[in-house]
């Protein structure tokens, strides 16, 4: 009664490591064991830091009327910048020319001993602004607890 | 009378254990990647005051929209020299936000929040104020020109999405 092995022909009777066939589950068990490393160590790219914003009434270009007991404080920031190269500036309320430090500090006085709900920031841009510029105004708004902190459209902007 | 010469077939199982796992890992790295792709790898802006998800108390993640802001070239260098444009990534789906003035990410959209409004039970809630709870996360890279990003914030807020989350990576800067 002859044997036949199917799947592994083509190879002198008892291959290569016919005689150790402990090879073919060496083989196996590193293969699994580098693959699980692989799939589990692969880099997400998905968990991002989040920083939350509620865009104020509004912002949809359609004005929402509202009656309001407390009175708010309007801050008018214009962001620009000169080219790529330079660094941003920054105005509150068209007053002194500041830089990214600079309008955090401004900011953070403005708001100091007073209920953040009375602010309402409004960024306007020109010119070559990025989003990295406008982000520290989000951020400070984030920490001083100022809820409406909205942009204002650029002049010529896009009109959804 | 002799029994005929039976052969008797013995199958090697090592192989096609080789195969199947082969098999199943190609398929789970390449579900994994068609997965990721969907996240494109962008500079983010910094925010000392940006938290990661579960840092934030009462995040709504559920349903949230995903919009990204992608440059047409890797490389800033490029995307400046070359002037390149913006597109906007949402579901998969490609945008030129600056194309009729966006209608097609407003298409989109709107679609997307019809769906989610009318799925029973509903994925999106109207509020009294006429806005949508559904939270959108924006990855806008930090070189983008507010010009853009702006196209995307308004077609958002046209469509009542106030829920935003700006995706930002920490800085040492407070």
């Amino acid at each position: 009664m002859s044997r036949k092995k199917m799947g592994g022909g083509g190879h002198e009777e008892g291959g290569a490591h016919g005689d150790r066939p402990w090879v073919y589950f060496m083989i196996d068990s590193f293969f699994l064991v580098t693959q699980f490393f692989v799939i589990t160590f692969r880099v997400r790219t998905g968990d991002d830091l989040i920083l939350p914003h509620r865009l104020p009434p509004g912002s949809g270009g359609k004005p929402v009327p509202t009656i309001t007991d407390v009175p708010k404080t309007a801050v008018a920031i214009t962001v620009n910048r000169d080219n790529a190269q330079t660094a941003p500036w920054y105005k509150i309320n068209g007053g002194e020319l500041l830089d990214t430090d600079g309008i955090t500090t401004k900011l953070s006085q403005l708001a100091e001993g007073r209920n953040p709900d009375t602010f309402s920031v409004r960024i306007s841009y020109e010119g070559k602004v990025i989003f990295r510029d406008v982000m520290p105004i989000f951020n400070t708004c984030m920490k001083l607890k100022i809820k409406e902190c909205g942009l204002q459209r650029s002049r010529g902007g896009a009109t959804n | 009378m002799n029994k005929p010469d039976i052969n008797q077939v013995e199958v090697d199982m090592v192989p096609l254990i080789d195969i199947i796992s082969l098999l199943l890992m190609f398929l789970i790295i390449v579900g994994d990647s068609a997965a990721s792709s969907n996240i494109a790898s962008l500079r983010l802006p910094a925010a000392s005051e940006a938290k990661s998800e579960k840092d934030w108390p009462g995040l709504k993640t559920e349903g949230r929209i995903v919009i990204q802001i992608k440059p047409e070239y890797e490389h800033e260098d490029d995307q400046l020299s070359k002037q390149g444009k913006y597109f906007v990534i949402f579901n998969s789906a490609k945008h030129d936000p600056s194309a009729d003035a966006g209608k097609s990410l407003k298409d989109h959209l709107t679609r997307f929040i019809e769906d989610a409004l009318s799925h029973n039970p509903p994925l999106a809630v109207r509020m009294p104020d006429g806005t949508l709870d559904t939270p959108v996360k924006l990855r806008i890279p930090a070189m983008c020109p507010m010009t853009e990003a702006e196209k995307v914030l308004s077609t958002i807020a046209s469509l009542q999405l106030v829920n935003i989350q700006y995706a930002a990576v920490k800085s040492e800067r407070k």
